[in-house]
């Protein structure tokens, strides 16, 4: 039976750009790359359609971080421009939930590449079948592999903030 | 038995062990409750498993185009066209690094040791075996066991929905709704009139036609606060009835079902919310007028209550959610700072409107919604 890619894509998209974004750390992008990794599955009939259009995403999200270099010039621009705009309100709110966000990301950073798709793709919603075939393990070496990957993330993210706070 | 490795833990936590080898979900089951090295590094578990969800949940995006914008982009490509377009930079991170003070506590909270060694140990409720939802919803395992629901060192806990998630009602919740003894567990289990104000009367539809539509619309169809309103909260809202909530423990309409049940009465996932945890899940009626409810803890340690209907088909049509029933921004605000208050907030997702029920300040309880995901089998 045919793909129903529609359903597919309902139950899967906000996942799938999740995962992205973790990724290429662009919303817009992450997006962008999900619409697409649908889009060049749409005539394919896959047995695990999630687990194939994580697939395709994770290989554009490659493709995309070569890219990252050229697209990074760019963002120091936006920012400088950003800088320079008013504050909003909540400024201080806001600045929390950037902080977070950059030791959350810095931490997710100092993982190792198995560990990190690991807890994304987990976080995305794919089963420890699903997560075995993507990385090569066997389904009980999953729960070791995800027990290491968030051991290994809150250490990080613990030490991030203890580095900040040492200045 | 021999003790029991990290990763098994973690694979009875995520519900795959149950998943994949239900005498071995079994047979650890048993060994934890009489080991405490093994209950130690449960705790350990948990709570690592807890962190990570907080220090994910700080990176998200915040995108959801509709289908038709992929079925064009695949007809272009096919044509030809060029492939990944788009802007660069740009907005992004919109709700990326949205709300978390409360998780950043959590994960500071981490060394402190606020686990579940009182519902492991000496917790006489914590020998109950192994129960229909545990055996029918993998997750609700290690839900039961989940140490948010006992003792966080976050403001909230001190609150009284900490109170009651650490009381006696906890363990056999998450068991039955069936079994609920409603004087004791007078939120175990929805009410006899469950909010059907505002999700039936109204239209709701999915705001996320537009491609650029951030998933945070989708809350921006909440309803009203439901002070008056029973509910399936553990703390009875100002002014609702308590023998109203006692009584729908009884109703009978009501029946537990498992999560696969659910999705199929759904015709689509049953939602969770952002990291949250599903302890009881019940549902009524059929086809396009039945209802799942599900008691969901929520980092770290509070319980609401989540609704969720099908979207009738010309709902979703309208492509947005009703206007009718919303709070004024002033009154909510005001509330939002008095945890006594229930609050009530709706989001759509995809073919279903979710209406999330707690004692939390609105704006959590929408980000809670808008970030709401499918539940796995």
């Amino acid at each position: 039976m045919a793909t129903d890619w529609a359903r597919v894509y309902r139950e899967t998209f906000p996942d799938l750009v999740r995962y992205l974004y973790r990724k290429v750390w662009d919303a817009d992008r992450a997006r962008d790359l999900a619409q697409d990794a649908f889009a060049r599955s749409l005539d394919r009939d896959p047995d695990d359609p999630r687990s194939w259009v994580f697939t395709v995403a994770a290989n554009l999200a490659r493709d995309e971080a070569r890219s990252e270099i050229r697209r990074r010039r760019h963002l120091t621009l936006v920012r400088v421009e950003a800088a320079a705009e008013p504050a909003p309100p909540d400024v201080l709110e806001r600045l929390e939930r950037e902080r977070l966000g950059r030791r959350a990301r810095a931490a997710l950073a100092r993982l190792n590449d198995r560990d990190r798709e690991a807890l994304l793709l987990w976080d995305a919603g794919l089963s420890y079948r699903q997560l075995a075939a993507r990385l090569g393990l066997s389904v009980g070496a999953v729960g070791t592999t995800l027990a290491r990957a968030r051991r290994r993330l809150v250490e990080a993210f613990e030490a991030e903030e203890a580095h900040a706070a040492r200045g | 038995m021999p003790h029991v490795d990290d990763g098994t833990l973690h694979a009875l936590l995520d519900g795959a062990l149950r998943a994949e080898d239900p005498a071995r979900a079994d047979a650890v089951e048993v060994h934890l409750e009489t080991c405490p090295d093994c209950t130690a590094l449960l705790e350990q578990a948990v709570a690592v498993r807890t962190g990570t969800a907080s220090i994910l949940a700080a990176l998200e995006p915040d995108a959801r185009p509709d289908f038709d914008e992929v079925l064009a982009r695949a007809g272009a490509e096919r044509a030809g066209a060029a492939g990944v377009g788009g802007p660069a930079g740009g907005r992004g991170h919109g709700r990326a690094t949205r709300g978390l003070a409360w998780a950043a506590t959590l994960v500071l909270a981490l060394g402190t040791g606020y686990l579940v060694r009182d519902r492991l140990g000496t917790d006489p409720v914590a020998p109950t075996p192994p129960t229909a939802l545990s055996r029918t919803a993998p997750e609700s395992v290690a839900d039961a066991r989940d140490p948010a629901r006992t003792a966080v060192p976050d403001e909230r806990a001190a609150g009284p929905a900490a109170q009651t998630a650490t009381g006696p009602l906890s363990t056999e919740e998450a068991g039955a709704g069936e079994r609920v003894a409603p004087a004791e567990r007078r939120a175990a289990a929805p009410a006899p009139e469950p909010v059907p104000a505002a999700g039936e009367a109204v239209a709701a539809g999915e705001p996320v036609a537009t491609g650029a539509a951030p998933a945070r619309s989708e809350v921006a169809g909440r309803a009203a606060v439901t002070t008056a309103e029973p509910s399936l909260a553990l703390r009875p809202a100002a002014g609702a009835p308590a023998m109203a909530l006692e009584a729908g423990l009884a109703a009978p309409e009501w029946r537990s079902i498992s999560i696969a049940e659910a999705g199929t009465l759904m015709d689509g996932p049953v939602y969770v919310l952002e990291g949250a945890e599903v302890i009881a899940l019940l549902a009524r009626g059929r086809g396009v007028h039945a209802e799942v409810r599900s008691r969901q803890l929520v980092p770290p340690g509070v319980e609401v209550e989540v609704s969720q209907r099908r979207l009738a088909e010309a709902d979703r049509q309208v492509g947005r959610l009703p206007p009718a029933g919303a709070a004024p921004a002033a009154d909510r605000d005001a509330e939002a700072t008095e945890l006594e208050v229930q609050e009530s907030v709706e989001a759509v997702h995809h073919r279903h409107r979710i209406t999330v029920t707690g004692a939390l300040p609105a704006r959590i309880l929408e980000r809670l919604a808008a970030g709401a995901r499918p539940l796995r089998d």
